[in-house]
């Protein structure tokens, strides 16, 4: 028996090292990053300043051409929108860019399943998140979102950069060019797929309260920091006229005085196959257009403020 | 409880620590330390499943003493089919009702006839196919003779309840179970490491290859009508892969803890996508649930020792049985169905029996790979329709091809995958070479540390539940 333990323990301490040499390599290949989506969270970790912050999901990622609002309204821009992306990220990338330098404008793309509506579990939203985790601002949000276990997790570097290492090696061999967190997207939508009629289903609107919560919470934190917040919806290929899934962050934003810009049915948007890469993703020329068809209402915001 | 949650492997050396600490010659305190550890750890899903395994447990308990103490065997046989039964009705129950409820509806309705019963809503109690058959087949066992009745309560709610086998098996059978918790059992160091290494083995095929297939699996044959042939052909071969790591994921790692605990069960699997004919897939795939069906199934209607019409009608039912106790759903059925057709069709040609060599025997394993395969997806469905559509989709090239943009899912499925191949060829193919590699201690402590590794470095930490753990 005691030889079935002391081997045990052994493996344990070679397990302890490798983790502490996991640890250090992480740290190495990520200060080695010079673009792509791993660089992109570096950035807003350590670095980001800009004074327009644009929030989000993929929408927001593909969306808002940050070089559009910097040449037209002279404040500088980042897009920090990422693909799945929901509230607890972009709380998360709100309050670290907050800690370092308050934005004047900060942008949320609304994407309800991923902001409010009760979703499969979050470990999908942590995933990103994980290799920061053990940051004094985000834990205690991650931890809210996990199993009581998970603070143990937390401990092992290897798991801290769980699942991260094919995107940090893709990143670091063949970088995309950053363009301030904006990740154009290139090609056009078969207009045959707009004209498909797709009956969505009517199901029933089950808010997540937990993620709710973070939603309130970021307007409260932006509004105590002085720093202004507008809610955005972006067009869509189809016309759209059943929004129930947006009446909750209406009535939200109508609570606590915060503006949104509903532009889902926009109609220089609607049935534009040349603006669209798939049925909910502007391409390159459409985000420059809808980039530009938003400025007004921007800057309405910014010089309010 | 599962063994790829964190919350187990806490706990797993506590009740190793306390288990070893009880002296061998007080065996009895060790097996109701067991018993109320197992009970403790199976009601952790849901309390009120622990009466079910009780009820099971002492039905067949006092139907197998019953059966054992009737001479008469006109009476030992209308005993065994009351207990049986009784026995039975739990699973009858929480798994099939809804389903012959809905089926028998939706006949009804068909010829015009409205009528419905109503419908259950509770959770079937986790692995109840598993502990009922284990108890029923040690009653069958005692019925025909092949062991004596248990008289000792203890030893037999350990057999029916021990915890590293309750969610999905394997299913042990008394004669091998029951003479271990006998025994006065004695550390042994080399019964101690192998356990370790099945365990370690087991969770990385559940964590770092099945959990992560799953994830593209799920993405595909949630909106199969977005994926191309290509697309939906590699995702059926995904499933393949996921549902092997998954489940013998979960034997290895029961397997290891019982022999940590000092019991060996049987292993469950035999490198089962090596096999050369769907009836050589069978004595590779859940072994355990393949003798239970042939002893308590297939001989019993006869076997072998018949007509060939009657030997065939044999095996077909014996894979219908094996389809229905996977789930209540025409999907399992039509799977089990496939497979007993398969293997009539294999005897009928004698390619069951027949040898191959080097080319042929690669093809023949790729061919029933390939049939295994597109049975698995009818198994996979969540019903006929969507097995139709599924596959109408091998047959165009529009759509996509891959699940994520990024293709990092296909790449962590390939790292886990390549170490998994090679270890199941080495051992299946080369022997000796696999034997002198693992005597080696740095190649053997290099593999311990690379599972390991990718455990946590690439595995899927989402607590997901194993396959099999449903039926």
């Amino acid at each position: 028996m005691k030889k079935y333990l002391l081997k045990i323990a052994l493996f344990f301490v070679l397990m302890a090292m490798i983790d502490v040499a996991c640890g250090w390599a992480f740290d190495m290949l990520r200060s080695r990053l010079k673009g792509g989506r791993s660089y992109k969270n570096e950035y807003i970790k350590n670095v980001c300043k800009e004074d327009i912050l644009v929030l989000g999901s993929s929408k927001a990622d593909h969306h808002y051409v940050p070089s559009v609002f910097e040449d037209s309204l002279g404040y500088t821009c980042y897009n920090a929108g990422e693909m799945g992306c929901g509230i607890i990220p972009a709380y998360l990338r709100y309050k670290i860019v907050s800690q370092r330098h308050k934005p004047k404008l900060v942008l949320y793309e609304v994407t309800p399943k991923y902001d409010y509506l009760q979703d499969n579990g979050y470990s999908h939203y942590l995933g990103g998140i994980r290799p920061y985790a053990s940051d004094p601002v985000i834990k205690p949000v991650y931890l809210d979102f996990s199993d009581n276990l998970e603070s143990m997790r937390l401990l092992s570097n290897m798991y801290l950069n769980n699942s991260c290492i094919i995107n940090l090696l893709k990143d670091l061999l063949k970088p995309t060019p950053d363009e301030k967190g904006y990740e154009p997207l290139f090609g056009r939508i078969n207009p045959k797929l707009i004209k498909n009629k797709q009956n969505k289903e009517s199901r029933e609107i089950i808010i997540d309260s937990l993620k709710y919560n973070y939603v309130v919470r970021l307007i409260e934190d932006t509004k105590y920091d002085k720093v202004p917040i507008v809610f955005i919806i972006s067009p869509s290929v189809k016309q759209v006229n059943d929004v129930s899934d947006y009446e909750p962050m209406f009535e939200l934003c109508q609570k606590y005085n915060v503006p949104i810009i509903n532009n889902i049915s926009c109609e220089s948007f609607v049935g534009e196959s040349k603006y669209y890469q798939d049925l909910i993703h502007l391409n390159h020329e459409g985000a420059i257009a809808y980039s530009n068809y938003i400025l007004p209402q921007i800057k309405t915001y910014l010089n309010n403020n | 409880m599962l063994f790829n949650s964190l919350k187990f492997l806490l706990i797993f050396p506590l009740i190793f620590g306390i288990h070893w600490a009880i002296p061998a010659k007080y065996n009895q305190v060790r097996k109701l330390f067991l018993i109320l550890v197992s009970y403790l750890l199976y009601m952790n899903w849901k309390p009120a499943f622990a009466l079910v395994l009780l009820a099971v447990t002492f039905v067949t308990y006092g139907g197998g003493y019953l059966i054992d103490n009737q001479k008469l065997t006109k009476k030992r046989k209308h005993i065994v089919w009351i207990f049986a039964l009784v026995g039975l009705f739990p699973l009858l129950v929480f798994k099939y009702y809804n389903f012959l409820n809905n089926s028998l509806t939706d006949v009804l309705a068909a010829i015009g006839l409205q009528f419905s019963l109503p419908g259950l809503n509770w959770a079937v109690p986790v692995g109840i196919s598993f502990f009922t058959f284990q108890a029923v087949g040690y009653m069958l066992d005692v019925y025909h003779g092949r062991i004596k009745a248990e008289k000792n309560l203890i030893d037999y709610l350990l057999f029916v309840s021990f915890f590293p086998q309750i969610a999905s098996g394997p299913i042990s059978k008394a004669d091998e179970l029951l003479p271990q918790i006998k025994k006065e059992r004695v550390f042994n160091y080399v019964q101690a490491v192998s356990g370790l290494k099945y365990l370690l083995l087991g969770m990385f095929l559940k964590v770092v290859l099945a959990d992560r297939a799953g994830i593209y699996v799920d993405t595909v044959f949630g909106a199969y009508e977005k994926f191309s042939g290509a697309g939906c052909a590699l995702a059926s071969v995904l499933y393949s892969i996921q549902i092997y790591a998954d489940f013998a994921g979960y034997s290895l790692m029961a397997v290891g803890v019982g022999k940590i605990m000092g019991f060996d069960l049987i292993n469950n699997f035999k490198r089962p996508y090596f096999a050369v004919s769907v009836t050589d897939f069978w004595r590779r795939w859940h072994i355990s649930l393949t003798r239970w069906l042939t002893q308590q199934v297939y001989i019993p209607l006869g076997g072998s020792r018949c007509s060939k019409a009657r030997n065939y009608w044999n095996i077909f039912v014996t894979f219908m049985v094996s389809g229905v106790w996977h789930g209540a759903n025409w999907t399992f059925i039509v799977w089990g169905c496939m497979h007993g057709v398969f293997q009539i069709v294999e005897k009928a040609f004698g390619w069951n029996k027949k040898e191959s060599k080097s080319i042929v025997k690669a093809l023949r394993i790729l061919v029933t790979f390939t049939v295994v395969t597109l049975a698995w997806v009818v198994f996979r469905s969540p019903s006929i329709g969507d097995t139709v559509g599924f596959m109408s989709r091998y047959f165009t090239s529009a759509g996509r091809f891959i699940a994520d943009s990024s293709g990092s899912q296909l790449v962590y499925c390939f790292m886990a995958l390549l170490p998994l191949v090679l270890y199941e060829f080495l051992v299946e193919f080369k022997p000796a070479l696999y034997g002198r590699l693992m005597k080696r201690t740095v190649i053997r402590w290099a593999a311990y540390l690379i599972m390991f590794t990718m455990i946590i470095l690439v595995g899927v930490h989402d607590g997901s539940s194993f396959i099999y753990v449903s039926f």
